[in-house]
C-alpha cells in the first residue's frame, strides 16, 4: 500500500517528539548536574512536544485548518503519553519503594532478606520527613505552629480523592486491593 | 476514508472501550496480578480492534495502514500510562495517604509525630510494595520468613540498576 508522504510525516510526529526528547534528556544526564531532575526532563518534554507539533504542522498544510487541529490534537496527546511514559520509567527508578526493594534485594548478602530489615530501611521515619518537607514545599500541606494542615482541595487531595472512586469502581471498596489480600 | 476529526474520535473511543471492558472485566474476575493482567487486557483489545476493523465490522474504523498507525500510535501509549498510573491504584501512595489524613484532621491539624505514629500502623508502605510485588512475581516469601528475588524480580532490579546509572539518578528521589 502506498502512503502520501504527509501521511509518513504524520504518523512520525509523536515518534519525532520522543526520540529528540530521549536524546536530549539522556544528553542532560550525562552532562549535566544531578540535583536537577525535573527541570532535565520538563526541558526535554518542550523540546520534544515542539518537534512533534512542528512535524504534524508542516505534514498538515494541505489539509483544511480544522483537520489540522484535530490531527494536531491527536499527535499532541500521543506525545504526551508517550512521553508520560518515558516519564514514568525514569521517575519510577528514582523514587519507586518497590524498585528500590528490588534492588536492595539484588544486592543483599543475607538470603532471604528478613521484613524487619526491609521494614526499619523504610520505616515511618524516612517516609514521612522527607515527604512532608516537599509537600510542604509543593504547597499541598501548610504548616503553622508545629502543626500541618490542609487548605481546600490541593491537587493530591483531589488526586487521593479519585483514586479512591476508581477502586470503588474497580474493587467496590476505597482501600487499595493489596491491603484486603495481607497475610 | 476516515477524515482527521473521526480519525481522533476513533482513537479516543477505542481507548474508552478498552478502559469500560477494563472495569466489567476487574468486577467479573479481579485478576491477582493486575499489571500483567492489564498488559493482557489490553492487548487483546488492541488485536480485537484490528481485527473487527479488517473485518469490516465497525461502523467507522480507520482506512489503510496509515491511518490504523496513527490509531495505535493514541492507543497504545494511552493504554500503558493508564498501566503505569494504575499502582497507585494497587497500593496507597504514602504521599497521598499523608495529605489525606491531614485533610480528615480539620482545622486542628496534626503534628509530624502524629503522622508518623499512623504511617507506622497503616502505611505499612514496605509490607504493601512487598505483598505487590509477590503477587506480580517479582520476590518470593512472606513475612515470617524473609523475601527474595525471583528471576523475574532480579531482571527488574538490573534493568532499574542499569537506568539509574544512565540517567545519574543515585541522588535523586
Amino acid at each position: 500500500m502506498s502512503a502520501h508522504p504527509g501521511e509518513v510525516a504524520m504518523l512520525a510526529a509523536p515518534l519525532a517528539g520522543l526520540v529528540s526528547m530521549t536524546v536530549l534528556h539522556l544528553l542532560a544526564s550525562r552532562l549535566g548536574g544531578v540535583a536537577a531532575h525535573l527541570i532535565r526532563f520538563i526541558l526535554a518534554f518542550a523540546v520534544g512536544l515542539a518537534a512533534a507539533v512542528a512535524v504534524s504542522w508542516t505534514a498538515t498544510t494541505s489539509l483544511t485548518w480544522s483537520d489540522r487541529i484535530a490531527l494536531l490534537a491527536l499527535h499532541a496527546a500521543s506525545f504526551v503519553a508517550l512521553s508520560y511514559g518515558y516519564f514514568t520509567f525514569v521517575n519510577l527508578t528514582a523514587t519507586s519503594l518497590r524498585l528500590r526493594l528490588l534492588r536492595d534485594m539484588l544486592r543483599a548478602t543475607e538470603k532471604p532478606i528478613p521484613t524487619h530489615q526491609l521494614t526499619a530501611r523504610y520505616g515511618s521515619n524516612e517516609v514521612v520527613g522527607i515527604r512532608v518537607e516537599r509537600l510542604v514545599a509543593w504547597k499541598q500541606l501548610r504548616r503553622s505552629g508545629g502543626r500541618l494542615r490542609v487548605d481546600g482541595y490541593p491537587l493530591f487531595r483531589v488526586l487521593s480523592l479519585l483514586i479512591g472512586c476508581w477502586r470503588r469502581v474497580l474493587f467496590g471498596d476505597t482501600r487499595p486491593p493489596t491491603l484486603r489480600r495481607r497475610r | 476514508v476516515l477524515d482527521p476529526v473521526e480519525l481522533l474520535a476513533f482513537s479516543v473511543l477505542w481507548f474508552a472501550v478498552a478502559l469500560v471492558a477494563h472495569v466489567i472485566v476487574w468486577r467479573a474476575l479481579r485478576p491477582a496480578r493486575h499489571i500483567g493482567a492489564l498488559l493482557k487486557h489490553f492487548a487483546v483489545l488492541l488485536v480485537a480492534g484490528l481485527a473487527l476493523g479488517a473485518a469490516g465490522a465497525l461502523p467507522l474504523a480507520p482506512q489503510g495502514v496509515w491511518q490504523w498507525g496513527q490509531a495505535i500510535l493514541f492507543y497504545g501509549p494511552a493504554a500503558l500510562t493508564y498501566i503505569s498510573l494504575f499502582s497507585l491504584v494497587e497500593q496507597d501512595s504514602p504521599s497521598l495517604m499523608m495529605v489525606e489524613r491531614v485533610a480528615s484532621a480539620g482545622e486542628s491539624g496534626c503534628s509530624e509525630e502524629e503522622l508518623r505514629e499512623v504511617m507506622a500502623e497503616e502505611g505499612n508502605v514496605v509490607l504493601q510494595r512487598l505483598l505487590a510485588a509477590r503477587a506480580d512475581g517479582l520476590v518470593a516469601g512472606d513475612v515470617e520468613h524473609g523475601w527474595v528475588l525471583t528471576a523475574r524480580g532480579a531482571v527488574a532490579a538490573r534493568v532499574s540498576a542499569a537506568a539509574q546509572r544512565v540517567y545519574r539518578l543515585e541522588n535523586a528521589g
